[in-house]
């Protein structure tokens, strides 16, 4: 019985600790963080009694297997932007991507990130390039960290759930019961988090307003030249003189 | 004869002598860009195209006013804004074959759904007139060409 009591207190204080854990290269093993190893067992260290390479070191990830959240803003002048709004959503449709939101000229889509740079380069084609902005985020600790916390979230979890076979009292079954329920909301919790980070790192935002060259809205009509040589020049005229 | 006949007659008169001094000049002549063709114009015009048709027309006009290069300039720019023309860079100073000063204005115009880079010279090679240089080519094409053509501008004469 007191085994017990002792048993459900000192999960209570490591689940504690799950919200203050280190985020990052010096994250708490996740035992540790959860209480679910021994911390006064000796580090193990090679034959010259040097402390080992902590997993964080060993396991940091290449350039190659960053994980990254990227996105595009593109401005583009062309001749009709409705038509150009009509091909970028072909475009992005075809490529496996989506319209998020789409408002006049402006446009924000999600592309597939293998899909991303092919889009881009599609996307300037449609005329001339006013602004192109592109970035990656670097969100490999920010993930490794969640996967990390859900992870041992999970394993107590399991933990606490055959504790609660083994509660004879009423008074443990409750606390067992109220740390279950909470921890399996920041499990939930985690859980969103993470499907959304890795829906960002698969599918890139892509944001693209098209403009009409400035003055294309202007009446073709106006109050004609008081000097006739003016009223004779132009690109119309050179165009319909040849 | 009455006031407004005689004054007609004047006009006219004066016309045809700025049509004989003109035609005594000889035909408008220019070294063109690289890849212009030369097309059958006439003596006081000059018409050339690319085969991807990138088009120059030099033209002159008669300039009774007798406006300034400034002031032609700029009620040329006003006008062509107004009909949506933008403009598309700093203005230039060119000079002709005798020496003339001149402007080359570049703008985008869109036409019929399409957009277009418009660059036009404007030069006073003497008084009463203005000679003007024109050069047309889808925006694409626009950019490459106008260097030379304006180089090609050092050449106008005639």
């Amino acid at each position: 019985m007191a085994a017990v009591a002792q048993a459900i207190a000192s999960i209570v204080v490591c689940l504690g600790l799950v919200s203050c854990a280190v985020i990052g290269a010096d994250a708490m093993p996740a035992e540790k963080a959860y209480g679910l190893v021994d911390s006064s067992a000796p580090e193990a260290s090679d034959a010259a009694g040097a402390p080992a390479a902590t997993p964080d070191a060993a396991s940091a990830p290449s350039l190659r297997e960053r994980l990254l959240v990227r996105s595009a803003e593109l401005g583009l002048e062309v001749a009709r932007p409705e038509d150009a709004v009509a091909r970028c959503e072909t475009l992005i449709e075809g490529k496996g991507g989506w319209v998020e939101r789409r408002d006049g000229g402006k446009l924000v889509a999600r592309v597939p990130v293998d899909a991303f740079e092919s889009v881009l380069g599609e996307l300037r084609g449609f005329g001339r390039v006013l602004r192109d902005v592109v970035q990656a985020e670097d969100v490999t600790e920010q993930h490794r960290d969640l996967v990390i916390r859900l992870d041992n979230a999970k394993r107590a979890r399991e933990r606490l759930l055959a504790l609660l076979e083994k509660a004879e009292k009423v008074e443990d079954l409750l606390k067992i019961e109220s740390e279950l329920r909470r921890l399996t909301e920041e499990i939930e919790s985690m859980t969103a988090v993470l499907q959304n980070l890795d829906g960002r790192i698969a599918h890139a935002r892509v944001a693209v307003e098209f403009r009409a060259p400035a003055g294309a809205d202007r009446p073709a009509r106006r109050r004609p030249s008081r000097f006739e040589w003016i009223n004779r020049v132009g690109a119309e005229h050179v165009l319909r003189s040849f | 004869m009455s006031f407004a006949a005689s004054e007609r007659l004047v006009r006219t008169a004066l016309l045809l002598a700025l049509a004989f001094g003109l035609a005594a000049c000889g035909s408008l002549r220019m070294d063109l860009p690289p890849s212009f063709l030369k097309l059958t114009s006439g003596e006081r015009e000059l018409k050339a195209t690319t085969a991807d048709d990138a088009r120059l027309w030099v033209r002159e006009f008669g300039d009774p006013e007798r406006g300034d290069l400034a002031f032609w300039v700029q009620a040329l720019r006003y006008d062509l804004e107004a009909r949506g023309y933008r403009p598309d860079a700093e203005a230039a100073l060119v000079r002709d074959a005798a020496g003339n000063a001149g402007e080359l204005h570049r703008f985008s115009a869109l036409l019929e759904g399409r957009e277009y880079g418009y660059a036009i010279a404007v030069f006073l090679p003497s008084p009463g007139l203005v000679r003007v240089a024109e050069f047309v080519a889808p925006r694409e094409r626009f950019d490459e060409l106008v260097p030379a053509v304006r180089d090609a501008l050092a050449t106008l004469g005639g």
